[in-house]
């Protein structure tokens, strides 16, 4: 094992028929830590997550799961959930799980035991012997994600995690998500949604157009953009206005822009000495949303936002 | 147990349960014995009128002596060379234009009558049709001349003509030895085919659930593909292990029930034991050499109508395979029957008929290995296939890599 790192890749190279996928992916995921993948729909986390696993094997580049550059070799430690949701329609919820831990050399009667306290834990304790058939899309999903943790495994991989769930279930999957990582295990999710990364997330990787834009600590992604100020005054006009940057923007009278590199203080002094009036002033620091747009640009953003529109809408 | 047969054996039980414990395995079991017992029996019912339709029968238009004398001569014939050597007789009263008599009975379809005997035993006479008459008048001359010869013994005062053969018994005898060999080697390989033919063609489609409920991922993310490969043959090598089981021992209990033993069946040159212990191993060898090109074929396709167009070059295939093991059988062109053996879908036919034939023991141990080689072979390229085509992995890894994790030992 190399390190700290629970997942570690290096320019990572994936094309289909000619078309890339992935290009040149970097990334590094500490033991530990939740980790998320943000990009729209297409954008290449799902190939990406792949290719960390060993489903598929990139054209090129390396990586390297929990100190194995075989990732198969870890499969034992790894729960995985990929983003389309599939299981054995008439395998009871109990014997699913159980299945699933197995696969991951789990033995099957510590599986049932482990998949009936789970089930019963969550409130799902009267669908412990009820085939998958007979359950709703979210009770099913729920007994996948189940299935994927049922063997305690050092790192847990989720694409796309909270599609599909409905308020209520995405609040618990994200305590959820919490609660693992407060016993030490790694998580690494994708999403395409900002707000479940802010929440959740120490380290993020943006992709977008198959190229990784950002790979870093949530709070160094929201430090690319200078603290935004809001500035609204009873002058309209003095000598006040030069301590306004240029491009500046003013809606409804409230002036928009980044704070000056030189600090808030000469600022202040120039808007009252100048006779400026203040009647509103914050200091902003900017959102994830904000560093997205800024890194990954507007028509990442606008893919994004129709990504989880078109979710909602399903 | 290293990690490609421990996660088998996780995929085999999890396809074995969800098939045996499922309703339509009953029916999978049930409606073979089914299909056989309504076939049994219409074929019981059409049986007795087969017998009567499938044979020629003569007309004897003559006095009531010459009808007796024929019909005894004909009883004789029939009990010494078998009930279909010779045209069914039935004597008709003579009318007084018996040329006539027997025109009319040959343009009668309702008299059924292929041909017409008048006359007497000294001047018989045939009416028939051009093309066959010929072919009659040889039959029907033998039992006239029989019919003679008892009618001159008789007149003679003599008894009637018999052999007198004295009888010495012997152990055996190679020619018959030679020929329940090949019997049996004949019957040892329709065996394995008709229950591989039956049986394998269902691992066509055994991958379908897994793909179009994207479950091949979790199983892709958690375990080689060979071991799903090959967890789904041994499963359902089992369940047909199941089905064979039932069905062969109703049958058996069948065969004695209705019609006793037969009659002792020649010994296998290998001995009985070995030779049903090797029975079941190449049968299980040929299920599972077939059901992985089946599994590899079918995790091509996407969807059941595409299984189904392929079920059809399968099964051919497997016919013209069978078609080459069983021309090996009681051949002595060597580099004939060594081919047969060395090829991979042909192998378990043609040394089950090799048990059968020669006590030669060495062939088979190398045959077993040869036969396991091809399966992981054979699972190794469908694998690969997959993995290429399917999941649309670039590199599909070493071609030998399973070996080394199949007998790597877990630290």
């Amino acid at each position: 094992m190399r390190g700290q790192l629970a997942i570690e890749a290096k320019g990572l190279f994936k094309a289909f028929d000619g078309k890339t996928a992935v290009d040149g992916i970097d990334i590094a995921v500490p033991e530990g830590s939740i980790y998320g993948i943000l990009g729209p729909n297409g954008a290449g986390k799902t190939t990406t997550i792949r290719m960390l696993l060993g489903i598929i094997d990139p054209d090129r580049g390396e990586r390297t799961l929990l100190g194995h550059s075989a990732p198969i070799e870890a499969a034992s430690i790894v729960g995985y959930l990929p983003e389309e949701r599939g299981l054995y329609q008439s395998m009871t919820a109990r014997e699913v799980i159980a299945f699933m831990g197995a696969l991951r050399g789990l033995p099957l009667e510590v599986g049932r035991r482990r998949a009936e306290g789970m089930l019963a834990d969550n409130g799902l304790g009267d669908y412990i012997n009820k085939p998958i058939k007979s359950l709703s899309k979210g009770m099913a999903q729920t007994v996948q994600l189940f299935g994927t943790i049922v063997h305690r495994p050092k790192l847990i991989v989720l694409d796309e995690p909270f599609s599909g769930l409905d308020a209520i279930n995405q609040g618990r999957l994200e305590a959820l998500i919490k609660a693992e990582a407060a016993e030490g295990r790694t998580i690494i999710f994708s999403t395409h949604v900002i707000a479940h990364a802010e929440r959740l997330c120490e380290r993020i990787a943006i992709i977008a157009g198959g190229k990784l834009r950002f790979e870093g600590k949530v709070a160094e992604a929201r430090d690319r953009l200078r603290p935004q100020v809001r500035l609204r005054t009873r002058a309209a006009d003095g000598t006040w206005r030069v301590a306004i940057p240029a491009g500046a923007a003013q809606v409804d009278g409230v002036f928009q822009f980044e704070l000056p590199e030189s600090g808030i203080e000469p600022l202040l002094k120039t808007l009252i000495d100048g006779g400026a009036g203040i009647e509103e002033l914050s200091i902003e620091r900017p959102g994830l949303h904000d560093a997205f747009v800024a890194i990954a640009g507007d028509q990442a953003m606008r893919d994004m936002e129709r990504s989880a529109r078109m979710e909602e809408a399903a | 147990m290293n990690s490609i047969f421990r996660a088998a054996w996780i995929i085999c039980r999890r396809d074995f349960v969800a098939t045996v414990y499922s309703k339509t395995f009953f029916l999978f079991l049930v409606a073979p014995l089914v299909a056989v017992g309504f076939g049994y029996l219409v074929g019981k019912t059409t049986e007795d009128a087969d017998k009567q339709v499938g044979r020629a029968k003569v007309a004897i238009v003559a006095e009531a002596t010459v009808q007796d004398a024929m019909k005894a001569a004909h009883i004789q014939l029939t009990e010494a060379l078998g009930e279909k050597a010779l045209p069914l007789i039935e004597p008709v009263a003579p009318e007084t234009n018996v040329e006539a008599q027997a025109r009319s009975l040959l343009a009668s379809n309702d008299a059924d009558f292929s041909a017409v005997m008048t006359g007497t035993l000294e001047r018989p006479v045939l009416y028939g049709p051009t093309d066959t008459v010929g072919d009659y008048a040889k039959e029907i001359g033998t039992v006239i001349e029989k019919a003679r010869t008892a009618g001159a013994l008789k007149t003679a005062g003599l008894p009637p003509q018999t052999s007198d053969i004295d009888i010495v018994t012997t152990d055996q005898s190679g020619g018959d030895t030679n020929m329940g060999r090949h019997s049996l080697a004949r019957a040892g390989q329709t065996i394995i085919f008709f229950f591989t033919i039956l049986l394998a063609g269902m691992l066509l489609s055994n991958l379908i659930e897994e793909k179009s409920n994207k479950i091949i991922e979790i199983l892709a993310a958690a375990v080689p593909l060979d071991a799903v490969f090959l967890g789904k043959i041994m499963a359902m090598l089992a369940i047909s292990v199941i089905g064979v089981i039932i069905w062969g021992t109703i049958g058996v209990a069948a065969v004695i029930l209705f019609q006793g033993i037969a009659g002792s069946l020649t010994p296998p040159a290998v001995g009985w034991p070995l030779f049903v212990f090797l029975l079941l191993f190449y049968f299980a060898s040929n299920y599972m050499l077939y059901g992985a090109i089946f599994v590899g074929i079918g995790a091509q396709a996407n969807s059941v109508r595409e299984v189904q167009t392929l079920s059809m070059p399968v099964t051919f295939s497997q016919i013209i395979f069978f078609a080459l093991a069983s021309s090996t059988v009681g051949q002595d062109n060597v580099a004939a029957t060594f081919g047969a053996a060395a090829l991979p879908l042909t192998s378990p036919l043609t040394m089950i008929a090799m048990a059968a034939q020669s006590p030669l023991i060495w062939p088979h141990l190398v045959a077993i290995v040869w036969q396991l080689a091809w399966l992981f072979l054979i699972i190794r390229a469908a694998t690969l296939m997959f993995r290429l085509t399917v999941m649309k992995s670039g590199r599909a890894g070493s071609f030998f890599a399973p070996l080394k994790a199949v007998f790597a030992r877990k630290a």
